[in-house]
């Protein structure tokens, strides 16, 4: 029962903090598919490691340092070249452990506000591009684009979603 | 958002997107070491991707499941829940967009619509100068800034007027003096003086008389016609052609045709043609002409209309250093991710389909270049897209020097009063550089550009480029532009 208890605790506490850890993997990594086996790695090291964690501490910072560890890891077992310095790595894991979950929280819904603010060719650009595993070079052959075109797009698409959630919040934090 | 800021923004995305070299990387990694909320910045753009993928990855199986469902019982959609129903309503709104698509495609609205002919460009140019002028009785006076079309004369009994032609040359007109501007690059004299200094970008700007045509072809010359027909032609620079009226130039003989140097003059009564003294007092109108460079500082290294070309149908243009594009998926300087224009064979014009009908869909609905000029695609009121849908005019340096671009014009070719907003835009730039040249076209106006282009080296792109200014309607326009080269060791 005890067992059964802390399973329901910790999978109700990776649920709360996946995407925020994931994240921070993909910082290290910048590849959907390296960031996904990292997680993997991770989820396990955590779930051994799960009663080292005190409940009621922040579960995203103890993640993270863990994510961290597996990252370093797996650059040296894998003989993967590091795209950061360890000492960035570091730096990143003690700035993502000081973000709040509910800021991350906060982004994501400005982000869905923010999508439905693209236009359509935009939209379906960003379906395209981020709905499925398809590289960009098929995507490219398939809309008779050029890559470096598409990239481009994405590039200008990112930013614009990133000033839009930036405006987003700055407003909900307005008073009144 | 400052540039500091910007080149942060510009850095996390590349590096968050896998794009980024091994020093751009460094360089975030430095900037990151400093700075705590470039850290942050860095985390923030990371989670966004990640945010992309979530959502966009959700949505993406929901539209499946939702297709699935679809082909599911009714009984199955009643168990539908409330966020089940939301999603339902976002797959009906993008299949709305899409039918609209499908129409806007089938039947481009008539205001866009390119008429089957190509209007006739009337007389242009423009008064640049009116000096103690006595107007003739009953005739219109012009001022400053005045555009000039085919039918409207100008008749002085005295004074001078200085008169640019679309093309670039300037006449000084003398009174008593009749003069017309029949084109961009013909005038007609009835009777009077006039001195013409042309630029090497006009070169075979021609003045009409009622005997004889007289053709630029170095930079300086006066002409004077008497109110009896009596013509005088005297070059005070380079050298000037001078042909009997109807003689076309595939069928000009050696006798019909007078070429006369620097220095020289001829004077022509009826079919007759012969030397003459050189008249001094030639000079002194000529002092009066502003500078114009000759043909020893420059070179013109292109032009758009002389080198416009029919290409193959449904082909992009393949020969020579032009090319012709349309912004059709991202805004206008982000020159990697043009569609390029095909020849439609058709209408005898670059545009996004060749002669394939409408497959580019309704954005470049209008877009093309013929050789007098074009139109743009839609503009930002228009669409979805955050951006206005620009025609461009490419032109690849094929040497390194210092270029500039000359003699550019712009004028609209239809105008209804009964639309708003009807202004073009009109950008210059090179690769991926600030504009050199950012204007805009009212609907009935006349447009000149002119800009320096700096040192460029061989293989760099020049860009032309015309916008709807937020709504297309109506947007042809007729236009030329000379790209010149400086001579080394000549300053302008």
């Amino acid at each position: 029962m005890e067992d059964k208890s802390r399973t329901d605790e910790f999978v109700a506490l990776l649920a709360q903090h996946e995407s925020q850890i994931f994240s921070f993997l993909y910082a290290l990594v910048c590849h959907r598919d390296d960031a996904q086996d990292l997680m993997q790695e991770a989820t396990v090291t955590m779930w051994r490691n799960f009663d080292q964690f005190k409940a009621g501490t922040n579960f995203s910072a103890w993640g993270c340092e863990i994510s961290k560890n597996c990252a370093l890891n797996y650059f040296q077992s894998r003989k993967r070249r590091k795209m950061f310095s360890t000492t960035m790595i570091e730096l990143l894991a003690e700035t993502e452990s000081t973000t709040d979950v509910e800021m991350r929280l906060a982004r994501r819904q400005a982000l869905r506000h923010c999508l439905d603010k693209l236009g359509a060719k935009d939209r379906e650009l960003v379906s395209q591009c981020y709905g499925s595993n398809t590289s960009i070079k098929s995507i490219a052959e398939q809309i008779k684009r050029p890559v470096a075109g598409i990239y481009n797009s994405l590039s200008r698409i990112r930013r614009a979603l990133y000033q839009c959630i930036e405006a987003t919040l700055a407003r909900e934090e307005q008073p009144g | 958002m400052s540039s500091e800021r910007e080149t942060l923004l510009k850095l996390c995305d590349l590096v968050s997107s896998g794009q980024a070299d091994e020093a751009q990387v460094a360089d975030l990694e430095a900037w990151m070491l400093e700075d705590e909320s470039a850290r942050q910045v860095f985390l923030d753009w990371s989670a966004l991707h990640v945010d992309l993928q979530n959502l966009v990855g959700a949505q993406s199986s929901r539209v499946v499941l939702e297709e699935e469902m679809n082909r599911s019982s009714h009984t199955v959609r009643s168990i539908l829940s409330s966020k089940w129903f939301g999603a339902l309503a976002a797959v009906f709104a993008i299949a709305l967009l899409s039918i609209n698509w499908y129409r806007n495609e089938a039947t481009p609205p008539l205001a866009e619509s390119e008429s089957s002919s190509e209007l006739e460009l009337d007389g242009m140019a423009i008064v640049n100068r009116i000096e103690n002028v006595s107007w003739a009785e009953k005739v219109k006076k012009y001022a400053v800034g005045d555009l000039l079309k085919s039918s409207n004369w100008i008749e002085i009994e005295s004074g001078v007027a200085e008169i640019e032609f679309g093309q670039g040359a300037v006449v000084i007109l003398e009174g008593p003096a009749r003069f017309v501007a029949k084109s961009t690059s013909v005038g007609f004299l009835d009777y009077g003086k006039l001195a013409s200094v042309v630029p090497p970008w006009a070169d075979g700007f021609r003045i009409d008389t009622s005997s004889v045509e007289v053709v630029d072809r170095g930079t300086q010359f006066v002409l004077e016609v008497t109110r009896d027909q009596k013509v005088s032609v005297g070059v005070t620079k380079g050298e000037v052609e001078v042909r009997q009226q109807g003689s076309s130039r595939e069928t000009t003989a050696e006798k019909a045709m007078h070429r006369i140097l620097a220095g020289s003059s001829i004077q022509s009564l009826g079919s007759k043609i012969e030397d003459t003294l050189f008249n001094e007092q030639w000079n002194s109108l000529s002092q009066q002409l502003p500078y114009r460079p000759d043909h020893t500082e420059v070179e013109v290294i292109a032009k758009y209309r002389r080198d416009f070309k029919p290409g193959i149908a449904n082909e992009p243009r393949s020969d020579g250093n032009w090319r012709y594009f349309a912004n059709l998926w991202s805004p206008v300087k982000e020159v990697d991710d043009y569609k390029e224009l095909l020849w439609d064979s058709r209408r005898t014009v670059y545009d996004p389909n060749g002669d394939r009908g409408w497959e580019a869909g309704p954005h470049l609905r209008a877009s093309n270049f013929s050789y007098r000029g074009g139109h743009p695609g839609q503009g930002i009121q228009q669409t979805d897209a955050d951006f206005d849908h620009y025609v461009i005019a490419a032109y690849q340096v094929p040497k390194a020097g210092r270029y500039l671009i000359k003699s550019g014009w712009l004028l609209r070719a239809e105008s209804r009063e009964d639309l708003v907003n009807q202004s073009v835009d009109l950008r210059v730039w090179v690769n991926k550089n600030p504009s050199v040249v950012e204007e805009t076209c009212s609907n009935k106006g006349l447009l000149r550009f002119q800009g320096d282009l700096g040192e460029l080296l061989e293989g760099d792109w020049i860009y032309v480029a015309v916008g709807p200014q937020s709504v297309s309607y109506n947007d042809r326009f007729e236009w030329d532009f000379a790209i010149v080269r400086e001579i080394e060791g000549v300053t302008l």
